[in-house]
């Protein structure tokens, strides 16, 4: 009988493509977005018309629909989009590797040991709420050079909330995983990558979902300091030389990519996540 | 193949405060025997197996296999819990093949070792299914297919079929029996069912509820394999019934006195 099932389904997927009840189904799926991001399109034409109509901002007009997609355009074309965009996901590779390679281990310890999470727990609540930006004073003085500022200040980002979820992740194991893994003769090397690992990978990757978003929402104000390179730089930059065009067109780029690495996260945590409900 | 487990004076309290929950336990399993272990809820025979086990230390005593000291889990002995406890990220074949991983064996020396043992357990078709789709008694499968990958020379079960069906169970009453003799394994099964004690143990211990001992115990003079419809079957369960039902009365005795 479960194999009548398994075949029902299967046959079910195959069908699918060549369905219109597929097509019909795509169709509600995007419905919804595509309202939304009219509606967004419209009240920021609906803006840009407002500030071209009010003579004091004119000058402004240029951050309107039409002036940035063109601006936008013309960035694509010329290739002066990309290097601010390497710049800006360089430094952000850099943080969360950082946030990672400590944030995972340290959870690991707080969800483990519960003594590590009763001292750790009001340091960590605690420096948790300070906003990444506030350390910028320290983080020049500490690094040599503005980048590497930055990268500290991405990292102090992405640190808790990978830490936090982590240990979540630990606190949710099975003591059973680990009786039944030592009874098979696992090495302790053996229980972290095939069992610890696996079992906390979710947790992790949620973890590192959450630390993307305040990573990317940080380095654009990061990036107004001190360097010259990178997506924040180039938003100051287009302020700087009243290219409001140029200034929308990152914008845009920003809230792309943005969203795109929350994509990515997400088919991640989806393609790790063992749970099934 | 087999070892023997030697109980030496083994008593165990899991707290300073509380009273013990074994006591005194002495007893020789000879290699290749196979033992039941029966006795009410909450008497203490899932912490005796993780004891033998290596899992728990016990406050006072030890465990010898083949005369050395248990101090930690082993391969060589293997312990199937209550629950299943599989791995929920794993295919049942990852599951069954994880001990023989550790081992460090190739993906071909898995696959001669695993392929009959998940066939024997009827689990051939479902090889490659996320275990969390399993049916209770299919993922009890799993764990045992996985206990015994590792080939142990001591199989501890706890309860291992409460949770089949009848005929899963009847079958797997007699398949365990046969592979454990077959090979040599000693067994220790616990359960609370007195028909797969007398299905499966050459030896019956009888663990009392109130003072963590081990009262009675019986052998069965039966041939294998067992016939569980047989007038000789019949006879030492009845028997078995008796012996238990004598030592309760004997703890009541003993608890109003
Ligand atoms: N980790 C533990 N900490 C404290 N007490 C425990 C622990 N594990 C078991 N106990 C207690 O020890 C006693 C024996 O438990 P055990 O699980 O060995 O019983 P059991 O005979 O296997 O019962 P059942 O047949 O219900 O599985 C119980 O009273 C239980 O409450
Ligand atoms: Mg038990």
């Amino acid at each position: 009988m479960a194999d009548s099932v398994t075949q029902k389904s299967a046959s079910l997927k195959t069908q699918l493509p060549v369905n219109t009840g597929y097509a019909m189904s795509v169709v509600t799926h995007i419905k919804y977005p595509v309202i939304g991001i009219a509606l967004l399109l419209g009240f920021w034409w609906l803006g840009g018309y407002l500030i071209a109509q009010d003579p004091d901002l004119s000058a402004f007009s240029d951050f309107a629909p039409a002036a940035t997609f063109s601006a936008l355009l013309g960035m694509i074309a010329s290739g002066e989009l990309w290097p601010p965009i390497w710049a800006s996901l360089g430094r952000i590779i850099a943080g969360l590797f950082w946030g990672i390679v400590i944030g995972v281990p340290l959870g690991v310890l707080v969800g483990y040991v519960k003594i590590a999470l009763a001292v750790a727990n009001v340091p960590f609540q605690f420096l948790r709420m300070i906003s990444p930006l506030a350390w910028m004073p320290i983080a020049v003085l500490a690094f040599e050079t503005w980048n590497s500022a930055i990268v500290f200040l991405i990292f102090m980002a992405t640190v808790w909330p990978i830490i936090f979820s982590t240990a979540h992740g630990v606190r949710r194991i099975d003591p059973n995983w680990f009786k039944v893994a030592r009874n098979l003769g696992a090495s302790a090397w053996q229980m972290l990558q095939r069992i610890v690992m696996p079992a906390i990978m979710t947790d992790v990757l949620v973890g590192i979902r959450l630390a993307v978003g305040v990573a990317w929402v940080v380095l654009v104000p990061a990036e107004y300091l001190g360097v010259s390179s990178g997506l924040g730089y180039a938003i100051n930059d287009a302020r700087d030389t009243l290219s409001y065009d140029t200034l929308g067109a990152v914008v845009i780029v920003i809230g792309v990519i943005g969203y795109l690495l929350d994509l990515l996260c997400n088919e991640l945590v989806k393609r790790f996540n063992w749970h099934i409900e | 193949m087999g070892a023997s487990i030697s109980l030496d004076h083994i008593s165990h309290g899991f707290s300073k405060s509380s009273a013990l929950t074994l006591r005194h336990i002495d007893e020789f399993i000879e290699a290749g025997e196979l033992v039941a272990l029966i006795g009410r809820s909450g008497c203490g025979k899932s912490t005796l197996l993780q004891i033998i086990a290596g899992l728990i230390k016990p406050t006072q005593g030890c465990t010898r296999i083949d005369g050395k000291q248990v101090i930690k889990p082993s391969a060589k002995w293997n312990l199937m819990f209550q629950k299943a406890s599989l791995y929920p990220w794993m295919t049942v074949k990852e599951n069954a093949a994880l001990g023989l991983n550790f081992a460090g064996l190739d993906k071909k020396q898995i696959d001669d070792r695993i392929d009959p043992l998940l066939s024997m357990l009827g689990l051939q078709d479902k090889k490659q299914q996320n275990v969390q789709r399993l049916s209770g008694g299919q993922q009890q499968r799993v764990a045992l297919a996985r206990s015994l990958a590792t080939e142990p020379e001591v199989l501890l079960l706890d309860e291992p079929f409460s949770a089949l069906d009848t005929f899963t169970r009847s079958a797997l009453q007699a398949e365990v029996p046969a592979i454990c003799k077959q090979r040599g394994i000693t067994l220790v099964t616990v359960t609370h069912d007195i028909d797969e004690a007398v299905a499966m143990a050459d030896r019956v211990f009888i663990m009392s509820q109130n003072r963590g001992e081990i009262v009675a115990q019986i052998s069965l003079d039966l041939a294998w394999p067992r016939q569980q419809s047989a007038a000789s079957f019949l006879a030492q369960r009845a028997e078995l019934m008796q012996r238990f039902a004598d030592t309760e009365n004997q703890g009541c005795g003993q608890v109003s006195a």
